[in-house]
């Protein structure tokens, strides 16, 4: 019976069967009242049980059994987020068994995971009553930010009202913080509140302003993918880039016909260009939305890589995503995806415990770890949060004067914030042992290092057997910044306008007291040649706070909209330079950096107290 | 036609408080109670607007009390009084049926405005 041939035939029906269940789950998740697509789902793992069987595999044959009970229980109980989320799971390692086959640790743990549940029920005892209120693995419509008023004594409570009041309009599909966080009361003034309801906007915020003690309840749409899907087409990157960059060239040649206008006094065309000016910038504009890419286009990943990491660490994962909506460019998203990469798995390693550690310091075995976008006034923030046993401040005191990055005094005196600082020195590491997923790799310097090109920061705040959170601070024009372009020493740089407070020709050069400087205002401005070069028709001041500094350029290119991206090897090394870009024109300008350079030679920008 | 309440607690001295608060307000206190028995036994007697219910009373506490109040009226309104400390006895509460929650001690306004908004959402 098992021959090759009807082998063939099995893997060609279970892959439909497959496809269909993949396609139910997601629809089931977006409409959980379709009892039809639950009983096609039932139908579809039952079908995959009985050909297993009859193929003699064996192994197949169990895990869609045990899927079967999870339908079963589904249909019984109402769908919830930790059925789903099984379901979901399950369905993934039939697909890598029917592809690869080599699953067995992986299918072992599921297995096991689901014959726990059976015996204990959701062992570790009491459930959250907040986590009694979400049913999960449904797609919400609405999100919700609530603010509790200021001395409110019982906020967790008042939160506890809140999330009834909600679940009696609707489904209740997560909380930011976790429902567990809001418990203990972690917050604080205001969360957020996912829901999936038919009642209209303007209900549900009523609903939860009439509650005492509530300040102020936001409520907006949350987008539905299918509907967006439908109203788009796929694009490939490279035709992105290329659109960004003929955007770029085209605002080059406009500033060079600006010019001649300018030159000849053409007034008639100076107008034209005006129009030509508002056009290309809401090109850009355009092009610039057309690359935003929402997070959940690389958070997708993360639910596997984290489960197998976890699963390669004998530990017990729960790992929720929130804000994945959020858009940012594509550039920075694949610029983050490094770093968040290695939060995670650091998180993974190093903060969550094993099971058996967990339950003796009193913790569920499951850890759990939240990767979460949320977009602020002036930027995004993602952080990689972690219940698992914290920085150990000692130990990261001792790894330090360890490896010779700070004398034994000096570690014993440094405050908290001092010492979490030295996580982000090149090549430190506080693991005990170097693990398979994170002794190699990127390290903490070098998620700084991408952030901070990025025009973000990275921070770190932790609990000793609490947990960790790790948060990249990232601004929202982030890494698109507008910058002259200036040829220095044959080398094209580029300059944030924001820190260019003036252009002059070079004529304007004096000495002063055997400096050479140039007079802006009352101030006489320091002169350098960068690169230690002779010469250029240009003095560009730039100024970051209130210190100046002029160098001498050859030629001033224009202003165009980069995109920074962090520099690597030797060249990281240099400090007079943030990051590198890639024109228009596909040359590379690297980027001044304007802090270490008004900061040369140690002089105040204003040299003319005498 | 005013709002008619009844307070269960086993302190003369706050059943007394509330009641001053209450009825100041406008409120109309129908019934004293100061076991959770009395409290259901009341509750079926004098069929209130709102209950104000202590957590902790002898007999029956609190929470059961709201249980049965709610077995025999899934309409009801009762209102929880509790000292800081309590969260989860008082999270019980609200998953047993109760709507809401005052803390002692008690500031009128608060209580008042607890009242007000519960009793405006259930009607």
């Amino acid at each position: 019976m098992n021959t090759q041939k009807y082998m063939a035939m099995f893997l060609e029906e279970a892959e439909e069967h497959l496809q269909n269940l993949g396609r139910l789950l997601v629809e089931l998740e977006a409409e959980p009242d379709r009892g039809e697509a639950l009983q096609e789902v039932f139908r579809s793992v039952h079908t995959l049980k009985g050909l297993a069987s009859t193929m003699g595999l064996e192994k197949i044959a169990t895990l869609t059994h045990r899927l079967e009970n999870l339908v079963e229980e589904m249909k019984r109980e109402g769908i919830k987020q930790e059925l789903m989320d099984l379901l979901f799971e399950g369905v993934d390692l039939l697909e890598e068994m029917l592809r690869s086959g080599e699953v067995d640790a992986e299918l072992d743990a599921f297995l096991g995971r689901l014959q726990g549940r059976e015996a204990g029920e959701g062992r570790g005892g009491r459930r959250s009553p907040f986590r009694e209120l979400i049913s999960g693995g449904i797609r919400p419509n609405y999100e919700l930010r609530v603010w509790i008023e200021e001395g409110e004594v019982l906020k967790s409570v008042r939160a506890f009202t809140v999330l009834k009041c909600l679940s009696g309009m609707g489904y209740i599909t997560g909380t930011f913080p976790e429902p567990e966080r809001l418990e203990e009361e972690s917050f604080d003034r205001s969360f957020v509140v996912r829901l999936r309801s038919r009642r209209s906007m303007q209900e549900i915020r009523e609903a939860v302003e009439g509650l005492p003690e509530i300040e102020r309840v936001e409520v907006r749409e949350v987008e539905r993918s299918g509907e967006r899907r439908s109203q788009s087409i796929r694009v490939s990157t490279s035709t992105l880039d290329a659109l960004m960059n003929i955007t770029g060239e085209l605002i080059i040649n406009r500033s060079v016909l600006e010019d001649i206008a300018r030159r000849h006094g053409l007034e008639e065309l100076q107008d034209a260009l005006d129009m030509t000016r508002r056009l290309t910038s809401e090109l850009q504009f355009v092009v610039m939305k057309a690359r935003m890419v929402p997070l959940g286009y690389i958070f997708s990943s993360f639910p596997r890589m984290v489960r197998e990491a976890a699963r390669r660490e004998g530990k017990e994962v729960e790992f929720a995503i929130y804000g994945g909506e959020i858009e940012l460019d594509r550039a920075v998203i694949d610029e983050i995806v490094e770093p968040l990469v290695h939060i995670l798995r650091n998180a993974i390693s190093h903060g969550i415990e094993t099971p058996e550690e967990r339950e003796r310091a009193g913790k569920p075995r499951r850890g759990r770890i939240t990767l979460s976008a949320v977009k602020e006034r002036d930027g995004v923030v993602i952080s990689v949060e972690d219940d698992g046993r914290g920085i150990q401040l000692d130990r990261v005191r001792e790894e330090a004067v360890r490896r010779g990055l700070v004398g034994r005094e000096k570690a014993e005196a440094m405050s908290r914030e001092e010492v979490l600082k030295l996580l982000f020195l090149p090549g430190f590491s506080t693991a005990g042992r170097v693990t398979e997923l994170s002794g190699r790799g990127v390290g903490l310097d070098a998620v700084k290092g991408t952030v901070e090109a990025l025009g973000g920061h990275v921070e770190v705040e932790t609990t000793p057997g609490g947990g960790t959170r790790v948060s990249l601070h990232l601004p929202l024009t982030m890494a698109i910044l507008q910058a002259m372009l200036v040829r220095v020493d044959g080398i094209v740089c580029g300059v944030p306008i924001a820190n260019v407070a003036r252009v002059l020709e070079s004529s304007s050069i004096i000495t002063l007291h055997r400096r050479r400087v140039v007079r802006l205002g009352e101030d006489y401005v320091p002169v350098e040649n960068l690169f230690g070069g002779n010469g250029g028709r240009y003095v560009l001041v730039l100024e970051k706070g209130s210190m100046r500094r002029g160098i001498v350029v050859e030629e001033v290119l224009g202003i165009q909209e980069v995109v920074l991206k962090p520099l690597s090897g030797e060249a990281a090394k240099l400090r007079e330079f943030s990051g590198g870009t890639i024109l228009g024109n596909g040359e590379v300008a690297l980027m001044l950096d304007v802090g270490s350079i008004v900061g040369l030679g140690g002089g105040s920008g204003s040299a003319g107290d005498e | 036609m005013s709002i008619r309440v009844l307070i269960a607690d086993d302190a003369a001295f706050m059943r007394n408080m509330l009641r001053k608060i209450l009825t100041q307000a406008g409120y109309e206190v129908v019934g004293e109670a100061s076991t959770g028995t009395e409290a259901v036994e009341k509750y079926k007697e004098v069929r209130p607007h709102v209950v104000t219910m202590d957590i902790v009373m002898p007999e029956k506490d609190g929470i059961e009390a709201v249980r049965e109040i709610i077995e025999f009226d899934p309409n009801a309104v009762i209102i929880m009084c509790s000292a800081l400390g309590q969260q989860s006895m008082i999270i019980e509460a609200i998953q047993a049926g109760a709507k809401d929650y005052i803390i002692k001690p008690f500031q009128p306004n608060k209580v008042v405005e607890t009242i007000k908004k519960v009793v405006h959402r259930t009607s």
